[in-house]
C-alpha cells in the first residue's frame, strides 16, 4: 500500500509540464541516438548534460532515462532493417531481426520487439520498485568498510564483463582512479598530480571526460566505420508492424525469459544490457525445440534480446539508485551528473529524496508507454533519419560537445580537456581498451579512497577491519575469486595447448 | 574494433610499456608524498597503490601479448564484433587538426565564429557538399546562440566583430 501512495505521489511528479516535457525530450532523443549508429546513450548524455544543469535534477534525471530507454528501442529498427546495430545492446537482434526483415517480415520484427520492449520495461519497473527500497534499507546499514569492499567488486566485476581482456580492463579502472585522485587531497589539503595548473587544483571535471571518451571519441570512430548500407525497404504501416497472434504465441515465453535475464544481468555492474541480450539469446536458443530456426528469422530471436536489453537498463537503475553504484557506462554518466546537481544516491537518498526517486521511477513507465506508442506509429520518420548525411551529423556533434564543455565553468580548459580525452578514447578503442571502466573508476573514486581511509581510521589502520565484519568480508573474498578466474582460466588454456601440443 | 595483426602486438607492446612508464612515475611521485599519517593512510596512500596496480595491469598485458604472439591467438575471449574498417588516417589527422585550430581561436574569433569554422571544415573533409556545410556553418551557430547565449545565459567568447 505504502509503495502504490508513493508512487502515485511520483505520478504526481511526473505530470509537472516542465518534467513530462523531459521524459517526452529524452525518448525522441534516446530514440534518435538508438536510430544513429554509432552515438550511444553514454554520449549523449554526457554531451547533454551541460545543457540540462538548466533544469531541475528530477527534470534532467527523468530526461536521462528517457534517454537511456529510448536508445534500446530505437537501436532495434537499424538492426533489422540495415543490419547494423544502432546500438551495441542491439546486436543480437541483427540476426534473426535482419533475417526476417529478408523474409518481409519487417514489420512484426519491428513490433514484436516494440511490445516486447514495452512489457519487459513496465515488468521490469515493478521489480525495481518491490526491490530497491527494501535493499536500500540493508544498504543504511553499511559503513565505511562494506562500501570500499563493495565499491572494489564493482570495480572488479566491471573490468571483468567489459572487453575481451582483464588486464586492459584493469589498467583503464586504474586510469580512472588516478584520475580521481589528481586535486587537492581533501583531508590534508596537499595538491597531488596537478602539473602547476591552478585548474586541477579542484580536481579532473568528469563531464569533459566522459564527453570526450564517448562523445568526441565516437565521431572519430563514426568517420572510421563509414556510411550504413541501402537496407531492406519494408512495409511499415500500423497493420504491418502489429504482430501476429501466432507470433505472440512464439514469443511469450521469450518475453518473459528475456524480461527475468534482462533485469538481473542488468542489476550486475559491468554486465548491462549488452550481455543481457546474448545472454537471453542464447537461452531462448537452447530451450527452443527448433533451435535450427535461430538465424534464419526466428521471431524469438528478436523477441528476447530486446526485452532483454529493456528490462536490463531499469536493472541498472537498481544500484545506482539503493548503493550510487553505477554498473554501465551510462548509468556512471547519470550518477555523475546527479552529483553535479548535489544529489548523492544511495539508500538515503529514498529517505531523504522520496519525492524524486518516485518521480523517476513514475517516469519510467511514462517512457515506456511513450515510446511503444512512437514504435509502432512513427517507424518511418525515424527510417528518414538515417538519411541525414552523416557529413552534417559527425561535426554538429562535435560542435555541441565543443560549447557543451565550454558552457560548464565558461573555460575553454575543459575544452581542451575534452579534446585529449577524446584523442584517448580513440585511441582506447584502437587498442582494446574498454572506457567503461575509466569513467566507472573516476565517478566512484573518491568515494572509494575516502572509505578505504576510514576503515582504517575506524581500526586504527589495522587491514582485519575488512575480514573481520562478515559483509565485508563476503564482498572482499567475490573480488578476489573474480580477480583469480582469468588468471586460473588463462593457465588452463596453456595447459591445454601444451598438450594438444605434445600430442601432434 | 581490432587492429589488423601483427601491427596489433606491436601497438600492444608500446602501450603496455608506456603504462608502465607512467606507472613508474605515479609510484615515484606518490612516494614524495606522505604514505601513512600516524595510523591513518595520508595523500601518497592511494596513489602509491593505484601506480603499484597499473604497473602490473601493465606486465600482465606485456605477458599476454607474448603468449599470444607465441600461440598464434589472441589473448582473451574471441571477439564478437566485426572489425573496424582501416583506418583514414589523412581524415582523421585533418578532423583532429582543424577541431584543435578551431578550439585555440575560440578566445580570438568567438565561440560561433570557431563553430562555424568546424562546422564548415569537418563538413568538407567528410564529404558533404558546399551547400550542406554552408548551410549548417550557419544555421547550426544560430542555433546555439538562442540555446547556449539567450536561454542558459551562457556568456559565450566573442570575436572583434561583436559575436
Amino acid at each position: 500500500m505504502e509503495t502504490l501512495r508513493l508512487l502515485g505521489e511520483g505520478f504526481a511528479v511526473v505530470v509537472q509540464p516542465l518534467n513530462l516535457a523531459a521524459a517526452v525530450a529524452g525518448v525522441l532523443v534516446g530514440q534518435l541516438v538508438g536510430v544513429l549508429p554509432g552515438i550511444g546513450p553514454a554520449s549523449t548524455i554526457a554531451i547533454l548534460l551541460p545543457v540540462t544543469l538548466s533544469l531541475n535534477a528530477t527534470a534532467a534525471m527523468i530526461m536521462f532515462i528517457g534517454i537511456y530507454y529510448g536508445a534500446m528501442y530505437g537501436g532495434t529498427i537499424t538492426s533489422v532493417l540495415f543490419r547494423i546495430p544502432g546500438e551495441s545492446a542491439s546486436v543480437m537482434t541483427t540476426i534473426d531481426g535482419y533475417a526476417m526483415a529478408r523474409r518481409g517480415r519487417a514489420g512484426p520484427a519491428l513490433g514484436i520487439a516494440a511490445f516486447g520492449s514495452f512489457i519487459a520495461g513496465t515488468l521490469g519497473v515493478i521489480a525495481l520498485m518491490l526491490l530497491a527500497p527494501s535493499l536500500a534499507r540493508v544498504a543504511l546499514a553499511f559503513g565505511p568498510p562494506e562500501y570500499a569492499t563493495l565499491l572494489l567488486l564493482s570495480l572488479s566485476l566491471i573490468v571483468y564483463l567489459t572487453g575481451r581482456n582483464p588486464a586492459k580492463g584493469a589498467a583503464a579502472a586504474l586510469l580512472g582512479l588516478w584520475l580521481s585522485v589528481v586535486g587537492v587531497d581533501l583531508i590534508t589539503a596537499k595538491p597531488r598530480f596537478t602539473f602547476g595548473q591552478l585548474k586541477l587544483l579542484s580536481g579532473v571535471e568528469f563531464v569533459p571526460v566522459a564527453i570526450g571518451l564517448f562523445g568526441l571519441a565516437e565521431v572519430l570512430l563514426s568517420v572510421q566505420r563509414g556510411a550504413a548500407g541501402a537496407g531492406v525497404t519494408a512495409d511499415l504501416r500500423l497493420r504491418a508492424v502489429l504482430p501476429t497472434v501466432a507470433d505472440w504465441l512464439a514469443s511469450r515465453w521469450a518475453i518473459l525469459r528475456g524480461t527475468l535475464i534482462g533485469f538481473f544481468v542488468g542489476m550486475l555492474p559491468g554486465a548491462g544490457a549488452t550481455a543481457a541480450s546474448m545472454i537471453s539469446y542464447a537461452t531462448e536458443k537452447r530451450f527452443s525445440r527448433h533451435p535450427e530456426r535461430f538465424g534464419t528469422g526466428a521471431i524469438e530471436g528478436v523477441a528476447a534480446p530486446e526485452s532483454a536489453n529493456n528490462a536490463a537498463a531499469v536493472g541498472a537503475m537498481v544500484p545506482l539508485l539503493t548503493l550510487g553504484i553505477p554498473g554501465s557506462a551510462t548509468t556512471a554518466v547519470m550518477l555523475g551528473g546527479l552529483l553535479i546537481f548535489g544529489l548523492r544516491p544511495g539508500p538515503l537518498l529514498f529517505q531523504e529524496h522520496a519525492p524524486f526517486v518516485w518521480g523517476i521511477i513514475a517516469s519510467m513507465y511514462v517512457s515506456n508507454v511513450l515510446l511503444v506508442l512512437l514504435n509502432v506509429f512513427a517507424i518511418p520518420a525515424f527510417v528518414a533519419v538515417l538519411r541525414l548525411p552523416r557529413a552534417v551529423l559527425l561535426p554538429s556533434i562535435a560542435a555541441l560537445a565543443i560549447i557543451g564543455v565550454y558552457s560548464l565553468e565558461n573555460s575553454v580548459f575543459e575544452v581542451w580537456m575534452a579534446l585529449l580525452f577524446g584523442g584517448l578514447g580513440y585511441l582506447m578503442h584502437r587498442l582494446e581498451y574498454p572506457p567503461a571502466p575509466l569513467v566507472l573508476a573516476l565517478v566512484l573514486g573518491n568515494t572509494f579512497e575516502e572509505t578505504v581511509r576510514q576503515s582504517l581510521q575506524i581500526s586504527h589502520g589495522s587491514l582485519a577491519i575488512f575480514v573481520t565484519r562478515p559483509l565485508a568480508a563476503a564482498f572482499l573474498v567475490l573480488t578476489v575469486v573474480l580477480i583469480a578466474l582469468p588468471v586460473v582460466a588463462q593457465r588452463r588454456q596453456v595447459r591445454r595447448l601444451r598438450a594438444v601440443r605434445k600430442a601432434t | 574494433m581490432s587492429l589488423p595483426r601483427p601491427g596489433r602486438v606491436l601497438w600492444d607492446r608500446l602501450a603496455a610499456l608506456l603504462l608502465l612508464a607512467f606507472a613508474v612515475y605515479i609510484v615515484a611521485v606518490a612516494r614524495q608524498l606522505t604514505y601513512m599519517q600516524g595510523r591513518v593512510p595520508g595523500p601518497g596512500f592511494a596513489p602509491f597503490w593505484i601506480g603499484v596496480g597499473l604497473g602490473v595491469a601493465a606486465l600482465a598485458i606485456l605477458a599476454g601479448s607474448w603468449r599470444e604472439a607465441r600461440s598464434g591467438r589472441p589473448a582473451g575471449v574471441q571477439p564478437e564484433e566485426e572489425p573496424l574498417p582501416p583506418a583514414r588516417p589523412l581524415t582523421l589527422v585533418a578532423i583532429g587538426a582543424v577541431t584543435i585550430a578551431a578550439v585555440a581561436l575560440i578566445e580570438r574569433v568567438g565561440m560561433l565564429t570557431a563553430l562555424a569554422l568546424v562546422l564548415l571544415a569537418l563538413g568538407r573533409i567528410l564529404g558533404g557538399s558546399w551547400r550542406a556545410a554552408v548551410l549548417t556553418a550557419i544555421g547550426l551557430p544560430l542555433f546555439f546562440y538562442l540555446l547556449f547565449a539567450l536561454w542558459l545565459k551562457v556568456p559565450l567568447p566573442r570575436g572583434p566583430w561583436g559575436f
